[in-house]
């Protein structure tokens, strides 16, 4: 009777917990009384109908049925959830006073009202099918029908006094605290949903170069603890996320809140969307020295996507095509802090994508810009590499920067060190350079040299280094979209003949 | 990591090296509503000065400007502190990210 109480109440407790989210969220849609009834009904019978159906989904799709079943459920809910939050904060000063007459309340409550029935719906589905299915299964295993029945109560009251706290605790903050937390709540709640999504495929044995383990979190906070099953069913909490699960949680999060950002301006849409089309089409290999030069200041609440990719030229296929492609999302935590999550990659001759490594870089402002003779600034970054038998590294880096007129040089002076099983080898010096002439917002060209001193016995010999020197162009389009393109020539036997790289970040406002 | 040190140390000098005290308090831009005042701010060449950027709307604005190379947030009903110069004789203009319509000119002479 106990593991039948602790089970159904923590399937109870999932749907509570989505459900007092999504119902604090959307109180104050009128007429969603009844949207709430028939989702809850609608997902009854279906969860009904699928126990009785389970043994057939399963064997479906060979064998993998169940996994695309519940990948189609998680997607489904993640987009109907996330369409509905994202409606919520368009309309949500209308909401909060209260200003509009009944009529027109129903004609435009209708679309979200017929979405909530949908969540509602579909996370009954979920959960109320693996209940039904649970409770078979004890039945088929000998307990007693008063046991199960007693158990089954007792998690049902227990989950739902949970929900209800949870949803009362959320409305009582005021109207607009309680629209922005909810609204988080909501982001993180289709995030999770999208990365559980990627993970049932990753288990349908799709994105199998992408489903390592990233990382292991199960000695600070296990999965089957309550609070981790909680924070599961809350925000997609997983002990052991791989790859795609990691990418999909990120970039579910970081799309939901730039489209929450942008109210009707579809055509930031589209740059956003023209950044990630671009890290989609260049051919890639390994890595190599080109890097991109970072400036000493941040900006507050500055967020932005970014494509960083640069390639090398050469006669010597061994030094030919050495490339390095990353994608970066960027946030100005406060005026002296900005934080970066980026994850590097390939693309392999057979047009698949090798996800090589997850970085994340932390840049610090000293003072205030133009307060000193020069700028200056730190970065920190850790990079942990997905592959066995790569190593993780960990780079520092002196930011500087000075202006003189309408001229501006910025160096970036560091190190990078392999730390971990797979290190090898003392620090990699590095030397960034830029010196160029802001002609205008949209153009600043100038000369660019980037060079990689190498580690230990390198460091003593010209030959042995990297180095580069070339023209090099900055500049911001459209108001919003920053890059920098630089081509370069090899003054170094180590270096390629030739070597490239382009920049793309588009940045929006909070 | 001697290396490093001796970079870092170089650097640290460097930069500052070179502080020189900046005129404060004298130069106040004010946004209100969709204008800058004064629409036309004077400012003397050659020296490194404090400007102050208030912002008097109950929206958060940004002061940019690529003729000064500088781009800040200033929060709704706040008030920021921004270094420019020294700067040699001529017009900068400066705009507000945040809506862009609205704009002002620095004379520096």
């Amino acid at each position: 009777m106990l593991s039948t109480a602790i089970i159904i109440f923590r399937e109870i407790l999932e749907i509570a917990m989505i459900l007092g989210v999504v119902l604090a969220a959307t109180r104050g849609l009128p007429g969603r009384a009844v949207w709430i009834i028939s989702g809850f009904g609608s997902g009854l019978a279906g969860a009904g109908i699928v126990a009785l159906f389970a043994g057939a989904i399963s064997n479906a799709a060979s064998g993998m049925g169940q996994e695309f079943f519940n990948a189609i459920i998680l997607f489904t809910a993640a987009i109907v959830i996330g369409w509905t939050a994202i409606w919520m904060r368009t309309h949500a000063r209308e909401m909060v006073s209260q200003i509009r007459q009944v009529g027109q309340d129903i004609a435009t409550g209708k679309l979200p009202g017929f979405s909530l029935s949908i969540i509602i719906g579909l996370a009954i589905l979920r959960e109320g099918s693996e209940i039904v299915l649970f409770i078979y299964g004890m039945i088929l295993s000998g307990q007693s029908a008063a046991s199960i029945t007693i158990g089954s109560i007792i998690g049902v009251v227990l989950g739902t006094i949970a929900g209800t706290m949870l949803y009362l605790g959320l409305i009582k903050m005021s109207a607009r605290m309680m629209l922005k937390v909810t609204g988080w709540l909501l982001v993180l709640l289709v995030a999770g949903l999208s990365s559980q999504g990627a993970g049932n495929l990753s288990a349908a044995g799709y994105f199998s170069s992408l489903s390592a383990t990233v990382w292991n979190t199960s000695w600070l906070l296990s999965e089957d603890s309550v609070v981790g099953k909680a924070l599961h069913s809350l925000i997609g909490y997983t002990a052991r996320p791989n790859v795609i699960e990691v990418l999909f949680y990120l970039g579910t999060l970081l799309g939901m809140v730039s489209i929450m950002a942008i109210t009707s301006r579809r055509k930031e849409i589209a740059a956003v969307a023209a950044v990630i089309v671009l890290a989609l089409i260049a051919q890639p290999e390994n890595a190599n020295a080109l890097d991109e030069i970072y400036s000493p200041n941040v900006e507050q609440g500055e967020l932005s996507v970014e494509y960083n990719g640069s390639r090398t030229f050469d006669a010597n296929p061994a030094k030919n095509n050495s490339q390095e492609q990353e994608v970066a999302f960027e946030y100005g935590i406060n005026s002296r802090w900005e934080v970066e999550v980026s994850g590097g990659f390939e693309k392999n001759p057979d047009e698949t994508f090798t996800f090589n490594d997850l970085e994340l870089e932390n840049r610090f402002q000293f003072f205030e810009a133009g307060e000193y003779w020069m700028d200056s600034g730190f970065l920190v970054a850790y990079d942990h590499a997905i592959h066995q038998g790569d190593a993780d590294t960990l780079e520092t880096k002196l930011l500087l920067q000075k202006d003189i007129g309408r001229i501006t040089t910025t160096a970036n002076i560091g190190f990078e060190q392999e730390v971990g099983v797979n290190a090898a080898g003392g620090p990699d010096y590095v030397f960034l350079w830029n010196t160029r002439y802001r002609y205008n917002e949209y153009f600043q060209p100038g000369i660019e040299i980037q060079s990689d001193l190498g580690q230990d016995s390198e460091l003593r010999h010209w030959n042995d280094q990297e180095h580069y020197i070339g023209p090099a162009v900055y500049g911001r389009l459209f108001g919003h979209l920053n890059y920098q393109a630089g081509y370069y020539v090899g003054v170094s036997d180590g270096a390629a003949s030739n070597a490239a790289r382009i920049l793309v970040e588009y940045e929006m406002h909070f | 990591m001697k290396r490093t040190s001796l970079l870092s140390a170089i650097a640290f000098m460097a930069i500052t090296l070179g502080a020189v005290t900046a005129q404060a308090g004298d130069y106040v831009i004010t946004l209100k509503d969709d204008s800058f005042s004064p629409a036309t701010l004077s400012l003397p060449a050659n020296q490194k000065i404090e400007l102050t950027v208030k912002n008097m709307n109950t929206s958060p604005a940004e002061f940019e400007s690529s003729d000064l190379n500088r781009e800040k947030v200033v929060g709704a009903n706040s008030e920021i502190t921004v270094f420019v110069g020294p700067l040699d004789a001529g017009t900068y203009t400066y705009f507000n990210d945040f809506h862009r319509e609205t704009t002002g000119t620095i004379v520096v002479k």
